[in-house]
């Protein structure tokens, strides 16, 4: 049994007016769950920090659209294609280069999503998690690092690459392993190396030094002065069980890796992609963000905005073919993309029209692309109107646009939590997800 | 708008408060020595009288104790002996709460291998702020300081800290030892108590050489000794006690011994991952 959006909400305001019971939300979700087995899922964001240009994506200017003037003729010059087999994914020039990856995987758009603040900082941390704060000293925390928290895994959640990832309060209680770059990540994954593996006991003698300096210390300390480094003894243990785990041999730096991924450095968009996928191969995390920055292109659009767009997808494409062919760590019966569940977005995209700059600018509408594990395939969800602006959506169609069809960051985030097991997350999340996204 | 004093109308007070500082810190060093010395004759009492030590007890081991190779260092004893003051938290026995021990924030690190060790991998931007290198590498949260952000602060640390802190040490370890075991224009503002890259643990297969090769190797631990001191007072404000020489030696004779300045990185590195360097 499905329960549409519109249900939701009115489940939600009979709540609020005491009428259904506090009980109706959390039944909703059990019914959800026992509809998808709702298993816990791996997740991976892909954020294309700047605002993404949905008409080089999900979002073409097709139909009425490509002669209605209200869109940039530019586009009109760029290829444009339905996905095989898909008829309702039209892919913008942008991310043609994904092509087989969204043949190959179930896969969803999101279009005219409502941005209420085209400000970069503001839409990402709305976009990322699901919450929209107009305080700069209020900061929600991301969807990943609230998934991260909850499963109480370690590390809670993996971010690589550079770029704003709001964890607010999880930033104390389950912070993200961090990097700006493969080489950096995997350096601190294998810990000190002294080059050649004839020495690596020396490193090993070292590491033990280490424990009994910090023991002997902690002796001459008492009891008290050993709970006050209690924090520091733990992590400590943590970091041993990271340095076992030998995650770092999983990442591959090979030349043929690089050329797969289309990338020479490890913090290029190619090694940051390439990343996502060791960490996953390796077991390190469930919950992994990618962040890449400087898509914001206020000058020459085409010439800056569109290769980083198709390099990126390039590298998506070799993303999801390595999901394909590796077995899930946790369950070897199935692939990485039977259990990874991947969002790619941005915190809103661009103006239909070139500014005087052949740039484009900050536009009221954000879109997205959901794959992977659960995702209801060949599906598009949300629509802008003919003139580029938001639309609402009920019913699976495009409706006018009011703060109750409004289609909200809150609703996606809530749907994946909820998709990726994380009930409780998706209840904090505001419990109202999106239907006909996730089967 | 309220006048500022000039210096010169100043000129006669400023004697006064100094004096009156003076004072204060005499009444607190004095305080200081009455509570160190009467904790100190307590402790050697009990220990003396075969009773155990009050908890928490330290023992401070008398220093300058003549080296002999041949004698093994103790393990254990009548008590923790380090070389240092005293956790008063620890002395007093009765601390009212266990505060985390607070998290260095990488730019007080900085400074420290900065100030003590001579230390600076960075450069300065047009804002005057200095840039760690190795630190800024990572770009990644250390104990929940943000370097993206670093008007978030976290004290306390995290797993992710640790696997900076480990890399940061070896990085460092790394390149101060290099620098002072070049061939050319070696520095010596941090090995200089001993040749870095011949001094090291006399072992047991010294005793088989020749006198004069003996003897070189005795002088030679000596030194080496010294600065294992020296780098223990940069690190810590203290000497190392007899357990922790002990263990820094055992360590150093067997990834030391063939090249000294390995043994002095793998040293380094291990100091530069301990608590007691990132904590207050």
């Amino acid at each position: 049994m499905k329960t549409t959006r519109r249900e939701l909400l009115g489940t939600l305001t009979r709540v609020a007016a005491g009428t259904a019971g506090l009980t109706a939300l959390p039944s909703l979700f059990s019914r959800a769950k026992a509809e998808t087995g709702a298993p816990a899922r791996r997740f991976v964001q892909f954020f294309l920090a700047g605002g993404w240009d949905s008409m080089l994506a999900t979002d073409p200017p097709v139909g009425i659209r490509a002669s209605n003037g209200n869109y940039q003729p530019d586009y009109q010059g760029l290829t444009m294609k339905a996905v095989p087999g898909k008829a309702n994914l039209v892919v913008g020039n942008g991310l043609l280069p994904a092509l087989d990856a969204f043949a190959s995987v179930p896969t969803a758009f999101l279009n005219s999503i409502y941005v209420e603040v085209p400000a970069h900082d503001l839409a990402a941390n709305h976009m990322m998690s699901g919450k929209l704060s107009l305080s700069r000293s209020r900061e929600y925390p991301a969807l990943v690092a609230l998934m991260g928290q909850a499963s109480q895994a370690f590390p809670p959640h993996v971010s690589i690459g550079f770029g704003y990832l709001p964890l607010g309060d999880t930033r104390l209680s389950a912070p993200p392993l961090s990097s700006g770059d493969m080489d950096s990540l995997v350096h601190m994954l294998e810990g000190p190396r002294l080059g050649d593996k004839e020495r690596a006991w020396r490193i090993e003698e070292a590491n033990e030094l280490i424990g009994t300096l910090d023991g002997l210390r902690y002796a001459a300390l008492g009891q008290h002065g050993q709970k006050r480094l209690e924090v520091w003894t733990t992590s400590g243990k943590q970091l041993a069980q990271v340095y076992a785990g030998r995650y770092g041999e999983a990442f591959d730096r090979s030349d043929a890796a690089k050329a797969r991924y289309g990338y020479t450095s490890g913090g290029e968009i190619g090694g940051l992609v390439a990343s996502a996928f060791y960490s996953l191969k390796s077991g390190l995390t469930r919950f992994t963000t990618v962040m890449f920055g400087s898509f914001d292109s206020h000058s020459q659009h085409l010439q800056d905005h569109l290769p980083k767009m198709r390099t990126f997808a390039g590298a998506l494409n070799a993303f999801v073919a390595d999901l394909r062919a590796t077995p899930d760590p946790a369950d070897p019966t199935k692939s990485l993309a039977e259990t990874t569940t991947i969002l790619i977005h941005s915190e809103f995209t661009r103006t239909p029209k070139f500014n005087l700059n052949l740039g484009t600018d900050h536009w009221s509408t954000a879109s997205a692309v959901v794959m992977g594990a659960g995702v209801k395939d060949n599906t598009v969800i949300g629509r802008c109107a003919d003139d580029g602006q938001a639309q609402g959506w009920a019913n699976g169609a495009p409706v006018a646009l009011t703060t109750e069809t409004r289609l909200m960051p809150d609703f996606l985030a809530t749907s994946i939590a909820s998709a990726c097991g994380y009930d409780d997350v998706a209840t904090r999340l505001g419990g109202v997800g999106i239907n006909g996204l996730f089967t | 708008m309220p006048r500022i004093p000039s210096p010169l109308a100043l000129r006669g007070v400023l004697p006064l408060v100094l004096a009156a500082v003076a004072t204060a810190c005499v009444k607190v060093d004095e305080d200081k020595a009455k509570f160190n010395a009467a904790s100190q004759a307590q402790a050697i009492a009990e220990r003396d009288a075969g009773g155990t030590a009050k908890p928490g007890t330290v023992v401070i081991e008398e220093t300058a104790e003549e080296f002999d190779p041949h004698k093994r260092a103790s393990t254990s004893g009548g008590g923790a002996a380090v070389g240092t003051a005293a956790d008063p938290a620890a002395l007093a026995g009765d601390a009212p709460t266990d505060p985390p021990a607070l998290f260095l924030a990488p730019e007080q690190v900085v400074q420290n291998l900065k100030n003590s060790f001579n230390y600076v991998d960075g450069w300065t931007d047009q804002d005057g702020v200095f840039h760690a290198t190795n630190f800024e590498s990572y770009r990644t949260l250390l104990g929940g300081v943000d370097f993206e952000t670093a008007s978030v602060r976290d004290h306390s640390p995290k797993v992710n800290t640790l696997l900076v802190v480990r890399n940061l040490a070896y990085d460092i370890a790394n390149g101060m030892v290099n620098r002072a075991a070049r061939d050319e224009a070696p520095d010596k503002s941090v090995f200089n108590k001993c040749d870095i890259r011949v001094d090291r643990p006399y072992d047991a297969a010294d005793d088989l050489e020749d006198e004069e090769y003996r003897a070189k190797g005795l002088a030679g631990e000596r030194r080496w000794r010294q600065q294992v001191e020296d780098i223990y007072w940069r690190a810590y404000s203290r000497a190392p006690s007899r357990d922790e020489l002990a263990a820094v030696r055992s360590m150093f004779a067997r990834v030391g011994h063939d090249w000294p300045p390995e043994g002095w990185i793998l040293i380094l590195y291990a100091i530069f991952s301990t608590a007691e360097f990132w904590n207050l």
